[in-house]
C-alpha cells in the first residue's frame, strides 16, 4: 500500500474513533443532564418559595423574600427559617412570644397576617401559625399586635 | 494453516498467556488479550488470529472472574476474532519501516479495533436487555473510553518491542519484508 494512502487510511480510522467516542460521550452527558433535570423538577415540587415580613413596630420592616421551605411547612416553620423565635404552646397551638428578641404586645404576642393577592390587602389570620400549611409563593407578615396589618 | 512444532508451541504459549492474564483479577476493561490476539494474527495470519480470538474468548466466557458471559459471549468472540484477523491483514500489507510510524499505526489500530469490539458487545447487551443499541453504547461509554485509551497506549507502546523481540529470536518472518 502506498504511504500516502496508508496514512489516509489510518487518519480515517483515528477520526472514526475520535468522532464515535466523543459523540457517545456527548450523548452520555446529555442523558445525565436530562436525568438531573427530571430530578430537579421533582425536588422543586417538594420545595416552596414563600415571603415573610417581620414588622418590629419601630419602623423596621424585614422582608425575607423567596425563602425556601419544604412542602408541608407551616407559617411557624417558615418563621423559624428566617428568625430567632421564642414561643409558647396554648394547647396544640403555637403562640409567638418574641421574634429576634423583640417581644410581642398583648397576651397573644406576635400576630401573623396573610397577603391576599386577589384584593392586594393583608388579611388577619384565623388560625395558629403552626396550623396554616403554606403554599408556593404565599406571603405572610408578622406584626407585634393584631390591631393593624404588618405593612 | 499448518503449524510446525515450534509454531504450535508458540501459539499454545501465547494462548495460555492470554487466557491466564484474561482470567486474572484486574480492573474492568484493562486487558492484554486484544494485543496478544492481534500479535498472533500478525505472526500466524488471519485464520490463526481469528481462531486464537475465538479460543480465548470462549474460555473467558465460561471462566471469567466477572462471571459467565452468557449470550454476550458470541459477540465477544466475533469482536476478538476480528482483532486477530486484522493482525493478519496488517501482516499481509507489511509493517512500516519507521518504528515511530509503527507505534502510531498500531496505536490507532488498537483504538479502532477496541471501539469495534465494544460496539459489538454493546449490540449484544442491547439485544439481550431489549434496549436501543445507541442507548446501550452511551450508557457504557465510560467503560469503553477506559478500554479504548488502555488499548491505544498498550498497542502503541508494547506491539513494536514485542514484534522486535520475536524477530530477534527468529520465531517469525519479518513482516516488514513482505
Amino acid at each position: 500500500m502506498q504511504t500516502s494512502k496508508r496514512t489516509l487510511v489510518f487518519a480515517v480510522l483515528a477520526l472514526i474513533v475520535w468522532s464515535v467516542t466523543t459523540t457517545a460521550y456527548a450523548g452520555y452527558y446529555y442523558t445525565q443532564y436530562k436525568q438531573l433535570e427530571d430530578t430537579l423538577k421533582t425536588m422543586q415540587s417538594l420545595i416552596l418559595r414563600v415571603n415573610v415580613l417581620i414588622n418590629y413596630g419601630n419602623g423596621t420592616k424585614e422582608w425575607h423574600n423567596a425563602t425556601l421551605v419544604p412542602a408541608g411547612a407551616t407559617v411557624f416553620n417558615a418563621t423559624l427559617a428566617v428568625a430567632r423565635v421564642e414561643h409558647s404552646m396554648w394547647g396544640e397551638y403555637v403562640l409567638i412570644d418574641s421574634i429576634n428578641g423583640v417581644q410581642g404586645i398583648g397576651d397573644a404576642g406576635w400576630v401573623w397576617w396573610i397577603w391576599d393577592p386577589s384584593t392586594s390587602q393583608w388579611k388577619s389570620a384565623l388560625e395558629a401559625c403552626n396550623q396554616h400549611v403554606m403554599v408556593d409563593g404565599e406571603t405572610i407578615g408578622w406584626n407585634q399586635n393584631w390591631t393593624s396589618p404588618p405593612s | 494453516m499448518r503449524f510446525q512444532t515450534r509454531q504450535l508451541a508458540l501459539f499454545c504459549a501465547l494462548a495460555a498467556a492470554a487466557v491466564g492474564i484474561q482470567l486474572a483479577p484486574r480492573p474492568p476493561n484493562v486487558e492484554s488479550t486484544s494485543l496478544i490476539t492481534f500479535f498472533v494474527g500478525v505472526i500466524f495470519g488471519c485464520l490463526a488470529g481469528g481462531l486464537f480470538g475465538t479460543l480465548v474468548m470462549l474460555v473467558n466466557g465460561f471462566l471469567s472472574p466477572w462471571g459467565f458471559a452468557g449470550l454476550i459471549m458470541p459477540f465477544q468472540i466475533v469482536g476478538m476474532s476480528l482483532i486477530g484477523v486484522t493482525g493478519g491483514i496488517l501482516r499481509r500489507y507489511g509493517a512500516p519501516s519507521s518504528a515511530t510510524r509503527m507505534v502510531f499505526e498500531t496505536a490507532i489500530l488498537g483504538s479502532f479495533l477496541t471501539l469495534v469490539y465494544d460496539i459489538l458487545t454493546n449490540v449484544g447487551v442491547a439485544l439481550i436487555t431489549n434496549v436501543p443499541i445507541v442507548f446501550a453504547f452511551i450508557t457504557g461509554v465510560a467503560f469503553s473510553f477506559i478500554h479504548i485509551v488502555w488499548n491505544t497506549v498498550l498497542f502503541g507502546l508494547a506491539f513494536t518491542p514485542l514484534l522486535k523481540t520475536f524477530q530477534t529470536f527468529g520465531e517469525m518472518r519479518k513482516i516488514a519484508d513482505k
